[in-house]
């Protein structure tokens, strides 16, 4: 790719918008990742990226395409000698700005209302939800991959827009479920590779792979009808429930309270879905038994 | 079961589960469990941990909320949580097999 | 959607009565499971998830050795987590140990022994594959070599070593660990003479200052610096020091990021020491309770040669801030701190490394150094004041350091060359007086050199049989340490895999093997925890377990007559029997699982383990605990109890009372441990006019080792799907090239191609590259020097002189390996 030679006209408009939000992202990133680090010395460019994205008026516009933005705007990034392979594009004309985006109320598209995210999801939408949810993961427990381009050393990065969710119009940036763990990257690993060169023949032979993963249960179970369903997953390192179920979760996931902060004071884990506390509490117990047709 | 179809009166009868921790105190345990047990309206449940279950029937939701607040005013209950509500009109609409569901 | 309904109670829409009768039973079940959730007590299962078995395992990937929970469904893995009663990692993985079940399932699992027969691979028995392994055993028996790792079970590595040593009186065994910790053995062995750290992860937890040497924590140990991250998030102040030839995502999170010149870590080390003589911040109730002092040689031998504490004063004086700074690139301000940080006696201070100091043409001297600045400070022997190595291999230190699989080694820490330690190992085997083999075999790179040499150039290593490792990619200087042995007709090699890999392309013979829980097992890691798991799923086709393979050819072999399979009463090596005292023949694959072979050779092997303080508990303990750290040493009361911190009053039952510390293995035989000088001394190869830039090579957090297994996991595949070239951008901006060009990279060994990545991951310093190792298709070992440290015989893959060129026009590779 080359930066100075964009062609955001051969986009489809919603590529254009991700990779836009992600262009953003990293802007935004880079803005913090410049507060806290010491210069990697990589030379003027970098140094100079990070004063565009503090003072983005003052930013030396080095890149034909990118006027300058109103300081209301997200800082466009001007110089890409530093930000390495990251799969993206100018921003320039991307008109948004965080405030804004913050103020979502998490309901996809212009004009929703809280009210109508009351609404409680319809099996179809959870379906949906779901099947999403497992197109990302290889199986039920298993961390999600990232479906963008990593391209942060430091969980900074990822931070900014997960630390606490964000929605632009179609694309969710689910919030973290365990910020307390800050390496991000020993988990998530991006799905499409951040390794210049992916088109060429040595990404083209893909693992082949017989695993079945276990799928998701879908939902919890009912003791009678109205009664409050029980947790359809194990719980640990999910403890924020509001990272799926809450504003910025997907619509068939979506919790129709989410006025009412205490979850698990009505929903509770099912048992079949461990590790649950009182596994962890027998710590020192007899371990389980023998697997398949092992003698002892 | 459909949620967006329940229709909840005021006035219709509840049930509700209800844990209460009591003070740590022997004296005041044995107290407040004569209190809550000599109760019509509540039925006493099992110890667990650091809580007793009961349920509470009431005529109507107001009711129930008076034997909430009732509860926490008896002497050796330290807290009361009301775990689940449970209104008579919506499991009759909702049909006669109250079920757990599974999907696989 | 397939939806079971379960009637939760029989429900009565009978009378009003039962109907509250009802829904009072279930408020109250209803509040019972709140109230089970909140006393940390189970509410009762539903009917989900019941299908599911889950078991415990330690992970199949490094050396952390975390244990994960494994969900097995109709005899295939379904699911992973991680398992939260495991002290190692608490319920956390890494992206490889969530992914670790799909291993078993790439989709070209080699299910069939297959012999080469005029040049093309046929399907052959399992009775003819172990015939042709034992008849070119019995030709040549002291021409037959073993190269496994440090991923064979300790079963699997017992079993080989007994094969080897005691059977065939033949010591050319050798772990690929040769290749990753045989300098932090070395290490250990001249400064306390004895193996592995004394401490553990718990030093993790009480540290305040954690210096990482030459190591890529966040990537390689993950789950461990998470630990320390955690511990961050708490509030706690941890300073994290990284000493590294690279920018890496540890340097993100660290307070001070030192960048040193390659080798020149043992200068820094020697700066440091010399702080803390000249500053007198040095620690001298310490050092005159518990040290002695050693020079390296010229010879550089493992016992080196005594000094005194002023001679070794004298040898530092040269190593001030600003020398140091001119040979390392450190500033000598940044030297001064680190100087302070060791003479302060309020803070703990703990040093891991794992590659960057044992793949290192001085990994021995390194070692030596980095315990000796702790030793010297006093930083030693209160948790959180540790110098620890970590181990890249799952059991690397269970099985390649305790079983001893090493040419020189014999179980429990017994070298070959001592006539007494032989007739304690001869007494355990039940062999006649004299049947172990004074002599150490060949180490891994000379191994291999005499594996690819024509038998009449002397090249006398005509068979080998390689185990869960994969040479072909791994070894340095591949051009001469594997490739050549293409052509020479009358060597023979066989390969136990699970995958098609570099190896089996050169393969005479190939044996499918049965991986991690597929079969029975033993591992143990770096913190000296010794772990356990039982089989679950079945292997797939005809693959079989390596630990059956050895000992079905030690009983093709004692049918044939081999006189070595026999112990001094004639019985055959590998006898086993069941609970009614019956022999079981194991040999047959039928029979293998009618008793547990893992606990019977454990339970012999445990005889060993005594005999160093290295002991282990019985095979029962570990199946009830997630491993146990060594010595487990019964109590009073018939329990076992785990050692945590090893030569400290406090916790190591083998310490003399009062002592406080004793090194009780001491090589000066006084209770002291050795405090080394090693002067810095030139790498064996320098970048110059003709190769200008240095290479480096290691690994990425989503692929382990040679990507045998992680290359075939989509989700770890996609996140780096190829290997790469790291460059700093100026560097490249010099030489015209763009992210994603495909450049050249040349040494005196060879030449490779591979594709730029600029900024990426990691960030190299000018005049210096970096390539992952883990890319069959890219072998960037084919460049690597196969110089090694002359002490561990450990190459250094970490520095050699590079050239780089814009590379061709694109062309097409093949995808692979083939058969």
């Amino acid at each position: 790719m080359t930066p100075s030679k964009p062609d955001p006209h051969t986009l489809s408009s919603r590529a254009s918008r991700v990779v836009l939000a992600m262009a953003l992202v990293t802007a935004i990133s880079g803005y913090f990742m410049g507060l806290r680090q010491v210069d990697r010395a990589h030379g003027p460019g970098a140094s100079e990226a990070r004063q565009a994205a503090l003072f983005p008026t003052a930013a030396p516009n080095r890149t034909s395409v990118s006027p300058a933005p109103s300081s209301q705007e997200a800082p466009t990034i001007v110089d890409y000698a530093g930000l390495g392979n990251s799969g993206l594009r100018p921003n320039a004309h991307w008109k948004s700005s965080l405030e804004s985006l913050r103020r979502d109320d998490g309901r996809r598209g212009a004009g929703s209302t809280a009210a109508a995210a009351l609404l409680p999801a319809s099996d179809a939408e959870r379906l949906l939800a779901v099947k999403r949810r497992a197109g990302r993961r290889a199986f039920d427990g298993a961390p999600p991959v990232v479906p963008h381009p990593v391209d942060a050393t430091s969980s900074a990065n990822c931070r900014v827009c997960h630390a606490e969710g964000l929605v632009v119009r179609d694309v969710v940036a689910p919030r973290m479920s365990h910020p307390e763990m800050g390496n991000c990257t020993q988990c998530h690993v991006p799905s499409g590779g951040g390794v210049p060169g992916v088109a060429s023949e040595w990404s083209l032979a893909l693992a082949a792979n017989d695993f079945v993963g276990k799928a998701s249960v879908g939902r919890g179970s009912r003791a009678w009808p109205g009664a409050p369903p029980t947790i359809p997953h194990a719980t640990w390192m999910r403890e924020n429930c509001s990272s799926c179920h809450g504003t910025t979760g997907l619509a068939g996931l979506r919790t129709s309270h989410p006025e009412r902060a205490l979850c698990t004071q009505c929903h509770v884990p099912d048992g079949g879905f461990a590790p649950g506390l009182a596994e962890i509490a027998e710590l020192a117990g007899s371990g389980p038994g023998p697997g398949l047709n092992a003698p002892r | 079961m459909n949620r967006r179809e329940s229709h909840v009166s005021p006035r219709d009868p509840v049930v509700g589960g209800v844990l209460v921790r009591l003070a740590d105190d022997p004296a005041h345990r044995q107290a407040a469990l004569t209190t809550l047990a000599e109760h019509p309206a509540i039925t006493l449940g099992e110890a667990i941990g650091d809580w007793w279950t009961l349920a509470v029937e009431a005529e109507n939701a107001s009711e129930g909320r008076d034997l909430h607040s009732w509860i926490a005013t008896v002497p050796g209950v330290d807290w009361v949580e009301v775990v689940s509500v449970h209104f008579e009109g919506m499991a009759e609409e909702a049909g006669p097999s109250p079920a757990v569901e599974v999907m696989a | 959607m397939n939806t079971n309904t379960v009637t939760a109670s029989s429900v009565p829409a009978v009378s009003g009565l039962d109907r509250r009768r009802f829904l009072k039973h279930a408020a109250l079940a209803s509040a019972a499971a709140v109230a089970a959730t909140r006393s940390g007590l189970t509410p009762p299962a539903q009917a989900v998830e019941t299908d599911t078995r889950w078991d415990k395992a330690p992970c199949r990937f490094c050396g952390t050795g975390c244990h994960v929970e494994v969900g097995v469904r109709d005899g295939k893995i379904v699911g992973i987590r991680g398992d939260a009663k495991a002290e190692v990692n608490k319920g956390l993985l890494c992206v490889k140990g969530y992914h670790v079940g799909m291993i078993l399932y790439g989709k070209d699992r080699l299910t069939q022994p297959m012999l080469r027969r005029n040049g093309r691979m046929e399907v052959i028995t399992w009775d003819e594959a172990i015939d042709v392994v034992a008849r070119r055993i019995l030709a040549a028996p002291e021409r037959f070599a073993v190269y496994g790792s440090g991923q064979w079970t300790v079963a699997e590595g017992y079993a080989s070593q007994k094969l080897m040593k005691a059977g065939l009186a033949n010591n050319h065994i050798e772990p690929n660990a040769r290749l990753c910790m045989a300098s932090a053995v070395t290490g250990y062995l001249s400064v306390y003479g004895v193996d592995e750290p004394a401490g553990c992860y718990d030093d993790l937890d009480t540290c305040d200052v954690l210096i990482l040497w030459g190591n890529n924590m966040a990537e390689m140990h993950p789950v461990l610096f998470s630990r320390i991250l955690e511990r961050r998030n708490r509030g706690e102040k941890i300073r994290i020091i990284d000493f590294s030839t690279r920018r890496t995502r540890t340097s993100e999170f660290a307070d001070d990021y030192l960048e040193f010149r390659p080798q020149s870590d043992l200068a820094i080390a020697n700066g440091i020491a010399h702080l803390l003589i000249r500053s007198g911040t040095y620690s001298k109730e310490f050092v005159e309770k518990h040290c002695a002092f050693k020079t390296d040689t010229a010879e550089h031998t493992l016992d080196g040669r005594p000094i005194s504490f002023a001679d070794y004063c004298r040898e530092l004086e040269a190593y001030t801030p600003e020398k140091v700074e001119e040979i390392s690139g450190v500033p000598a301000e940044k030297i001064r701190m680190l100087g302070e940080l060791f003479g302060r006696k309020d803070v703990r201070i703990t040093s891991v490394w794992c590659m960057g100091m044992n793949q290192h043409a001085r990994g021995t001297n390194i070692n030596r150094l980095v315990h000796g600045i702790h030793l010297l400070s006093g930083h030693w022997g209160r948790p959180g004041d540790a110098p620890t190595s970590l181990t890249g291999q799952p059991s690397a230190c269970g099985t390649a350091r305790e079983v001893g699989t090493l040419c020189h080694l014999l179980p429990g820490g017994r070298v070959v060359a001592n006539p007494e330690h032989r007739k304690q190992s001869e007494a355990i085997w039940n062999l006649p007086e004299g049947r172990l083999n004074p002599k150490p075999g060949y180490h891994t790179v000379q191994l291999f050199e005499k594996f690819c040499t024509a038998t009449d150039k002397g090249g006398d290593i005509q068979t080998l049989f390689t185990q869960v490792t994969n040479p072909g990619q791994s070894l340095p200087n591949l051009h001469k340490l594997f490739k050549s042995k293409q052509g020479l007709e009358d060597k023979f090699l066989i390969v136990c895999d699970v995958y098609p890999t570099a190896t089996t392309e050169l393969a005479d013979l190939i044996l499918p093997a049965a991986m991690w829980v597929e079969k029975n097992g033993i591992y143990g890691n770096s913190e000296r925890r010794t772990q356990q798991w039982f089989r679950m799923v079945r292997p797939p086709g005809n693959a079989r377990d390596d630990c059956w393979m050895t000992i079905a050819i030690a009983r093709r072999l004692f049918e044939l007559g081999h006189p070595g399979m026999k112990d001094k009463e004639g019985k055959f090596l590998f006898t086993f029997k069941n609970e009614k005292g019956e022999e079981v023949p194991v040999w047959e694959w039928e029979r293998y699982y009618d008793v547990n072979v893992d606990r019977a050779l454990f339970e012999e092997y445990r005889l060993f383990t005594r005999l160093k303080h290295k002991d282990l508990a019985p095979y029962d303990e570990y199946v009830k605990a997630r491993g146990l750290r060594w010595p487990v040493v019964q109590q009073a009361d018939g329990s076992w109890r785990e050692t945590k911190f090893r030569f400290m009053e406090f916790d190591d039952p083998y310490v003399k009372k009062g002592a406080g510390i004793q090194f009780y293995h001491s090589v000066t035989k006084d209770d002291r441990a050795q405090v080394w000088f090693a002067p810095y001394e030139l790498p064996p190869e320098v970048p110059d006019a003709e190769y200008p830039f240095w290479l480096g090579t290691g690994r990425v957090l989503e692929h382990w080792h040679t990507g045998t297994m992680t290359m075939r996991v989509p989700q770890l595949r996609n996140a780096v799907p190829h290997s790469y070239v790291e460059m700093h951008p100026s560097d490249a901006a010099e030489k015209g090239f763009k992210n994603g060009d495909l450049v050249k990279l040349k040494t005196r060994r060879g030449e490779l191609e591979l594709p730029l990545w600029i900024s990426g991951r990691g960030h190299p310093p000018r005049g210096s590259v970096f390539v992952p190792f883990f890319d069959e298709r890219i072998m960037i070992n084919d460049l690597t020097l196969d110089a090694v440290c002359p002490v561990s015989k450990e190459p250094d893959y970490k520095k050699c002189a590079v050239d780089v060129q814009r590379g061709s026009q694109r062309s097409a590779r093949p995808p692979g390996p083939t058969i």
